[in-house]
């Protein structure tokens, strides 16, 4: 005997993240989350976004690691509103986690909300937390070829960030391929390239999350 | 591994069609082309997460669906040859809309009732 059913499989996570949404719609908070890879410098980004933005916004955050709760003391120092979400082996945050993460969080203070998700560039890409953008975090030292390696952020980002330019002296990062590779995917790929530890190109990275927070 | 959790995920929701009288024998899924699942690692997480339930002599059945895209330029629809090159063969550009590929369905299950 055969039973139709026809339902998505992450149908639950899928509920949870629109809930989510809404929650942080009716909060007036703009939600992002960061997609890349380990040590891309996803958190030293947040580090220096958080040290830039002054108190243009009030800027909550979620990080989410396998363990420690490294990446939540170093944002700490910069923010009152930061928690560590441990996923316990997990490749990537799901929707319950960051439902969990939000009650830690003075959601009617906050502008902002930015979500670190686990170092991966693969498996966060489809779980919808309830973000209205994501975020593809791209580095120099990675290589030239990773945007072909992983298309499907390519495709789903609302923008793509291309960090640590400030060692492209040092390594052989070909632009013309990185960019070549994005052509032949998307060519109207929103990319902005910035190093988060000199502060090259941080200012149109700002722009664009006052530009966001503002449209929200 | 995301596949562990996905298989988590199926495993609850087959739960709930499946009467304690009923034997399930076989998943019927549907996945795009676009997600990120491995089959064999999926069939081994689908496996271990049944090992220890009624459903552990189940087997999964996955139909994968062709990716489908929209030129936004031309409006011509193609499948593309790699995930990596969304390239139009009409107009030669990249503006890709995907209309299908994507998403993991739960199509229907096979159940035997013994004693029926
Ligand atoms: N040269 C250079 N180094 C950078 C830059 N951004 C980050 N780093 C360094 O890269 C390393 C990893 O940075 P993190 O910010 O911890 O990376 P992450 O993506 O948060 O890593 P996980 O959370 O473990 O996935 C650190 O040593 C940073 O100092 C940059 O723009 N230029
Ligand atoms: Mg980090
Ligand atoms: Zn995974
Ligand atoms: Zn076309």
């Amino acid at each position: 005997m055969n039973i139709p059913v026809v339902e998505n499989v992450l149908k639950l996570n899928d509920e949870i993240a629109a809930e989510n949404r809404r929650t942080l719609k009716d909060a007036g908070v703009v939600t992002i989350t960061l997609i890349g890879s380990p040590g891309s410098g996803k958190t030293t980004l947040l580090e220096t976004t958080l040290k830039s933005l002054g108190n243009d916004l009030s800027v909550g955050l979620l990080t989410g690691d396998i363990a420690t709760s490294r990446d939540a003391e170093r944002l700490a120092p910069h923010s009152p509103h930061v928690a560590q979400i441990n996923t316990g082996g997990s490749c990537h945050l799901d929707a319950n986690q960051i439902k969990q993460g939000m009650k830690q969080l003075p959601l009617d203070k906050l502008d902002l909300l930015i979500i670190e998700n686990v170092g991966n560039l693969i498996c966060p890409v489809g779980f919808d937390l309830g973000q209205d953008a994501k975020i593809g975090l791209f580095s120099v030292p990675e290589g030239d070829d990773k945007p072909a390696k992983h298309p499907r952020i390519v495709l789903e980002a609302s923008l793509l960030v291309l960090n640590k330019i400030d060692l492209i002296p040092y390594v052989s990062f070909d632009r013309d391929v990185f960019y070549g590779d994005l052509k032949s995917m998307r060519e109207d790929a929103p990319v902005m390239e910035l190093s988060a530890t000199t502060g090259e190109g941080i200012d149109n990275w700002l722009d664009w999350l006052r530009r966001l927070a503002d449209e929200g | 591994m995301h596949e562990t959790a996905i298989a988590a995920s199926l495993l609850e929701q087959v739960r709930q069609y499946i009467a304690p009288e009923a034997v399930l024998q076989c998943v019927h899924l549907q996945i795009g082309r676009m997600e990120h699942l491995e089959e064999t690692v999926f069939q081994a997480a689908w496996s271990a997460m049944t090992n220890d339930t009624p459903f552990a002599d189940s087997t999964l059945t996955i139909e994968w669906v062709p990716i489908l895209v929209r030129c936004r330029k031309c409006q011509g629809e193609y499948t593309p040859e790699d995930r990596a090159i969304m390239i139009c063969p009409k107009c030669d550009s990249a503006y890709p809309e995907i209309l299908q590929g994507s998403g993991i369905i739960l199509k229907s299950l096979d159940i035997d009732i013994p004693g029926e």
